[in-house]
């Protein structure tokens, strides 16, 4: 097993607020290894924006706070790093594709002028020459026509999906190890989306970097991860190869998932949502947070009283799941899998 | 044209320029004047800045493009007095005072009471007066904007810190002030009549810029700013202050009427421009013991003070209007 190149440990994360205190991410682990993609899956607020936005230092400090954990990148602790190296890595080494990409360019500045700045800032003393040259070649890379003349222009002037793969160049124009694309289709059509998969695909064999994949889109999961992580309330519930998540899951939060989704292939009526609303953070349910809503559970008590752990399933020491009845879910799943 | 025609033939322009010519012109959109206009039928889109969008609706907007050609005017007028007065500003004529306007000599405002030409001391006054207001108006805007920004980027401690000094100045008796200020500097001296000045409006302007920055900290553009690496100073300057320049170039422009207003009052209560020297404050003070009788030493200063301070106001508008990029519609 290689060492991974970003590992998050025991991650608690949380926000002060009127109402209380949010536990936004609450004892998150997972390791990203290089060179693969590794999806983070789960509804809006369940932490998984958040669990790297804090290891980055891009949360608000106070109200955010993290309170117990450890982030590792290549070994070295992103919490206790001097801001100064922090930022030296952040767009570096480490970079972000944000989820909207009319919010996240400057409107003042030129496409040119904001990517040229991405890589001035880490390699002071390049020439604007070559920096625009370079941008040029990246905005090719990532599909931009016309480059040569786009760089001009200002980011009113392109078009969603145009401005995503600007940022995709942005974020990859200093040979990242680390990409973090923080739900990156998200605000486009169906279209546009299919096009910025491909342009992440290139964009991953052009650096070799590894991508965590931050997404409530299972389709995006099943085209680009290689592994899985799934976040409910804040906690990993379940972790492990994109193959194994899809066809045999172990938690029954994934089975509402997979079940949720609309099937081209099935006829149906409905779709199957998961029962209830996600619990608000301020006030988590006890023991495992998705007992009120999990039809596995039954109102067994071990489901209110403890806090599930990780742990090994019977499919295997790669494949994790918090549910204290993962295992009932093997016979379940073997005839949704025939179905399916 | 009827009104909605002439908006229809703007944003014809508005396509012909943006999209390129060729587009709207196959389309088979009715050809109208300001189409005849576009430079050539290259396919290529081009690049259009935010400035010329900027330009274009500023000089839509007439008043303020009237009052903007007014004040350049008479900039220039107080910029060359010494070549274009006819008289030196403190050249007496005894023989000749209190002369009311008239062609012969060139005395066109008179002359006042120790017979100096009213009309050179008017364009010397507006020199000064106009100095000083610009001086005023740039200094209180870089205090303004420097405060406001750390106070609004970086929130929380600093913040209060300067808000609260902020507010201090701000309750402060502003004319009391001025008064005591100019006793202890020493008044007369423009360069320090206008530091005094500054001094006292740069609050409200670094009120504005952190409420600004308050709001754009919080766009993910600058997140995404931060995320790439970008230094505190980095973001501020190139990714937060570009933003807000609509709204400060348009106090900038208030502050200038502003200050020439609190300037003439100084002077006019004999602590501003000290004699010999002329200021449109300072020669109405001057003027009034001439009471109706003497009105030309009154009405001209105070005429030029108000058309300045009204031209002044209306590009300020018109800039409001053109930096204001929802501002789609334009003005009659």
């Amino acid at each position: 097993m290689p060492e991974p190149i970003l590992e998050l440990r025991d991650l608690t994360v949380e926000f002060d607020t009127e109402d209380g205190v949010v536990h936004a991410v609450t004892g998150v682990s997972y390791q990203l290894f290089p060179g693969e993609v590794l999806g983070v899956v789960g509804e809006s607020g369940s932490g998984k924006s958040v669990s790297m936005l804090s290891v980055l230092g891009l949360i608000p400090m106070p109200p955010g706070r993290i309170a117990t954990g450890e982030a590792l990148f290549n070994g070295e602790s992103l919490l206790t790093m001097s801001k100064r190296k922090l930022r030296e890595l952040r767009g570096g080494k480490l970079s972000m594709i944000f989820q909207d990409p009319m919010t996240s360019l400057n409107p003042v500045l030129t496409i040119g002028d904001q990517i040229s700045e991405a890589i001035k800032v880490h390699n002071p003393g390049t020439s604007d020459a070559a920096a625009t040259k370079r941008t040029v070649a990246l905005l090719e890379l990532v599909g931009v026509p016309s480059a040569e003349r786009r760089v001009r222009q200002y980011p009113h002037e392109f078009s969603g999906g145009m401005r995503q793969r600007a940022m995709i160049a942005m974020a990859i124009a200093n040979d990242p190890e680390v990409l973090v694309a923080d739900e990156p289709t998200t605000a486009l059509d169906v279209t546009i989306q299919a096009q910025i998969v491909e342009v992440l695909k290139k964009a991953q064999e052009e650096t070799h970097a590894a991508i965590i994949l931050i997404t409530h889109d299972l389709g995006l999961i099943a085209e680009l991860a290689d592994r899985v992580v799934v976040m409910y309330a804040g906690r990993v519930v379940e972790l492990g190869d994109v193959f194994t998540i899809f066809n045999s899951p172990r938690h029954p939060y994934t089975v509402g998932l997979m079940n949720s989704l609309a099937k081209v292939d099935l006829d149906r009526e409905w779709l199957e949502p998961i029962p209830g609303q996600p619990p608000s953070l301020v006030n988590i349910p006890s023991g495992c947070a998705f007992h009120p809503r999990c039809t596995l559970s039954q109102g067994r008590a071990i489901c209110r009283t403890d806090v599930p752990s990780l742990r090994t399933t019977d499919d295997g020491d790669e494949h994790r799941s918090a549910c204290h009845f993962a295992e009932e879910l093997a016979a379940v799943h073997t005839a949704a899998g025939a179905r399916a | 044209m009827s009104n909605r025609q002439e908006h229809f033939g703007d944003r014809l322009a508005e396509q012909a320029g943006g999209v390129g010519g060729v587009q709207t012109a196959t389309v088979g959109f009715p050809v109208g004047e300001s189409l005849a206009g576009a430079p050539d039928l290259v396919a290529e889109p081009e690049a259009r800045s935010q400035w010329s969008y900027v330009r274009m609706r500023f000089f839509r907007h007439k008043l303020a493009v009237g009052s903007l050609v007014v004040l350049i005017l008479i900039a220039i007028v107080g910029i060359f007095a010494p070549q274009i007065a006819p008289y030196g500003f403190d050249e007496l004529d005894l023989e000749n005072s209190t002369a009311s306007p008239t062609l012969e000599d060139w005395h066109l405002f008179g002359t006042d009471l120790l017979g100096r030409d009213y009309l050179s001391r008017v364009l010397y006054g507006i020199r000064t007066s106009l100095w000083v207001a610009v001086f005023v108006a740039v200094l209180a805007t870089a205090v303004g904007t420097a405060v406001g920004a750390v106070a609004g980027y970086y929130s929380g401690t600093v913040d209060n810190l300067l808000m609260r000094l902020t507010d201090l100045i701000l309750t402060l008796p502003g004319l009391a002030v001025l008064l005591t200020a100019s006793v202890y500097f020493g008044s007369g001296d423009p360069l320090k009549i206008g530091i005094i000045l500054a001094l006292l409006f740069w609050t409200a302007v670094a009120r504005i810029v952190r409420g600004l920055f308050l709001s754009l900290r919080e766009k993910e553009f600058v997140e995404a700013a931060k995320a790439a690496g970008a230094s505190d100073a980095r973001i501020i300057l190139r990714h937060m202050l570009p933003n807000c320049v609509g709204p400060i170039v348009v106090f900038m422009t208030l502050i200038v009427a502003a200050a020439i207003l609190v300037e003439a009052a100084l002077s006019f209560l004999g602590f501003g421009i000290q004699p010999p020297n002329a200021a449109l404050g300072k020669l109405i003070a001057d003027g009034q013991s001439g009471g109706l009788d003497l009105w030309w030493l009154v009405t001209f200063p105070g005429l030029v003070i108000l058309l300045i301070a009204l031209c002044v106001n209306f590009v300020g508008d018109g800039l409001r209007d053109a930096l204001d990029p929802t501002q789609r519609r334009m003005r009659a």
